[in-house]
């Protein structure tokens, strides 16, 4: 009898599964269409799907924003910037070659990577043949806070700056970033130890 | 992509947790102020974006253009009747005796009746004070010197320079003095031109 009433619980268990995988994948297609729609209006010039899809990625786009600024001020500057480019290149989108959200973060990426060169020139005549190893304490860094360590990274120089957040968190390789940036690998190994030297100091003074 | 360190796994992933300012609407108010200068809507301002390429671009560049071209021309012409109704100076200008048939062409007095007159010129005045347009090569056969003044009230009268009637300036004037010179042959008088009738020599 139990093993009945186990066997019928598995049963209900295994169709509410169903039953949610299946509105789940109703949803993913319903704001798949969604966003087609919108991204279709965005490309005919109509102010409120352009502003419902700025609304939609606002939070994906000021997060990447912000490890390209100095502050908040900065990356309003960045984000602003970064959807007006968007908005206006939106007929060259096409999504059988990539994401919605892809084609966004790189044109965002790219907006804070032209705000830090900006700042500062970025091919300096130092080079690095091997990057140091990294000699930062990761039990620090678990026990601070997100803005903690966002505050860290805006005290770097912008170009060491700008390699750092392109190794460390969005994982480009130094060939990529040299690309990226038109320094040379060495230059980017060069403010990759720069950063990781500078983290150091800063996470061994707040301890 | 590289081979991430474990610090910089901890990095990412807290940064990931970053919560967004929420300036949602101040920074919509730039992009939009942005976009309706760059890219200005169907609900925008009613009048279309001048055409960047194409015929209409064209059209309105020649349209411009011809209306420069319109404007310098009128400026010139005004300009140049200015200048010719500055330099006019009292002239001697040569008239023609009250005899008609000697020269008709020159007689423009009042009240006479020159049937020789052009009938094509219609655009010029019948007014006595009015100034004709003047052949200076028709100037020659003149008998007595007749003081004309430029009509300065019929030059402010006339609105339109474009019609106004060309007037005699001294430079083109290069005949000699016609005061001087005697009409026709000297020592033949009239009747010397007594016509006698003579035999006719074929009938011989």
């Amino acid at each position: 009898m139990q093993s009945e009433i186990v066997i019928l619980k598995s049963e209900i268990g295994t169709s509410r599964n169903l039953k949610d995988k299946q509105n789940l994948n109703r949803a993913v297609v319903a704001e798949a269409l969604d966003i087609d729609q919108l991204v279709e209006d965005c490309k005919r010039n109509n102010r409120r799907a352009q502003e419902q899809l700025y609304r939609q990625f606002y939070n994906y786009a000021l997060t990447i924003a912000l490890r390209y600024s100095r502050d908040e001020a900065d990356a309003a500057d960045i984000m602003s910037h970064a959807f007006v480019k968007i908005f206006k290149s939106m007929h060259t989108f096409d999504k059988t070659k990539g994401a919605l959200q892809t084609w966004i973060k790189r044109i965002v990426m790219n907006e804070g990577l032209d705000h830090l060169k900006a700042r500062e020139r970025f091919s300096k005549d130092m080079e690095l043949e091997t990057v140091e190893e990294p000699q930062i304490s990761n039990t620090v860094l678990e026990r601070m806070g997100a803005d903690e360590i966002m505050k860290l990274i805006h005290q770097l120089p912008p170009a060491t700056h700008a390699v750092f957040v392109l190794y460390a968190v969005e994982g480009y390789n130094h060939r990529e970033i040299a690309e990226k940036l038109k320094i040379s690998e060495g230059t980017s190994k060069w403010h990759l130890s720069e950063a990781r030297k500078t983290l150091q100091q800063q996470l061994s003074r707040t301890t | 992509m590289n081979q991430k360190a474990t610090y910089e796994l901890t990095i990412t992933e807290r940064l990931e947790q970053l919560t967004a300012p929420d300036m949602v609407d101040a920074i919509w108010a730039r992009i939009e102020a942005q976009l309706d200068m760059d890219l200005p809507t169907d609900e925008g301002p009613t009048n279309p974006p001048a055409p960047k390429s194409g015929p209409g671009k064209w059209l309105n560049r020649g349209f411009i253009i011809a209306a420069v071209a319109i404007v310098l021309i009128y400026l010139f012409n005004n300009r140049k009747q200015t200048i010719t109704s500055n330099d006019q100076p009292t002239i001697p200008a040569p008239v023609t005796t009250p005899n008609n048939n000697d020269n008709p062409v020159r007689n423009n007095s009042p009240g006479t009746t020159n049937t020789q007159i052009p009938q094509n010129n219609t655009s010029a005045p019948t007014n006595a004070s009015t100034v004709l347009p003047v052949d200076s090569n028709a100037i020659a056969p003149v008998t007595g010197p007749v003081l004309l003044q430029p009509d300065t009230a019929a030059v402010k009268t006339n609105a339109e320079p474009v019609f106004t009637p060309p007037v005699v300036t001294p430079q083109k004037n290069n005949l000699p003095d016609s005061t001087k010179k005697g009409r026709g042959v000297k020592g033949i008088t009239d009747s010397d031109y007594k016509i006698v009738p003579k035999k006719d020599s074929s009938k011989n």
